[in-house]
């Protein structure tokens, strides 16, 4: 399929690429059918772009890059399927200023083209988790 | 709203499916079992609300920005 975007132009998404997500991301039940983009530029940054509105995709990061992440998350995450995780990353005017969400990952098993993004229930994994810096040291630091 | 009074110990059922038992009181705090399929997600209002906020500020990202991160992300790798 054949779609277009402001920020991502024309985008080309052969029927293979296409991830069906049964739920929607949360807050956004209505959105099914994503894809994952990427922009070599901004590598190994991803995007979820949403082919049921173009203009909607979120900026992903493979969860396997933050450390130890994957470990912490793994008793949280049921044996249904041969996920891969994704955090979502909230970008801001300031760049050093980014977070990750390590409450809501994206999940997505590649080979059954299908994705959901869980909602983990643990204190420690913060919404908006500091990515290029550590809050409490870097910033004091200065 | 329905409002139903419940024990230490009791139910409600939602349809045939849902059920929600009172199963701790302390104080203000009330712990709740709940019991549902599934296919039915069960979260913490707060938390929910909270990712729902975040997904949204995360998809008005643009690819400018993004490219600065991804930039300062491989410098520091």
């Amino acid at each position: 399929m054949k779609l277009y975007s402001r920020r991502f132009g024309e985008l080309i998404v052969p029927p293979e690429k296409v991830i069906r997500f049964e739920r929607g991301i949360v807050g956004f039940p209505e959105y099914r059918r994503f894809s994952l983009v990427d922009v070599e530029e901004t590598s190994p940054f991803l995007w979820l772009v949403c082919l049921d509105e173009p203009e909607f995709g979120l900026p992903l990061l493979p969860g396997a890059l933050i450390e130890g992440y994957l470990d912490d998350l793994r008793p949280y995450l049921g044996g249904d399927g041969d996920w891969t995780v994704y955090v979502v990353v909230t970008l801001d005017d300031r760049p050093e200023r980014a977070t990750v969400n390590l409450k809501g990952p994206i999940l997505i098993d590649v080979q059954r083209r299908v994705g959901k993004q869980v909602v983990v229930d643990c204190e420690s994994f913060r919404v908006a988790h500091p990515l290029l810096y550590n809050a409490d040291t870097d910033e004091k630091a200065g | 709203m329905l409002i139903l009074t419940r024990r230490l110990g009791e139910s409600i059922v939602i349809g045939d499916v849902i059920k929600v038992m009172v199963v701790g009181v302390d104080g203000r705090q009330v712990r709740l079992g709940i019991e549902a399929p599934g296919q039915v997600e069960v979260h913490r209002e707060e938390v929910y609300r909270r990712i729902r906020e975040e997904n949204l500020k995360a998809a008005l990202s643009g690819p400018e920005a993004l490219r600065q991160v991804a930039e300062i992300w491989r410098q520091r790798r």
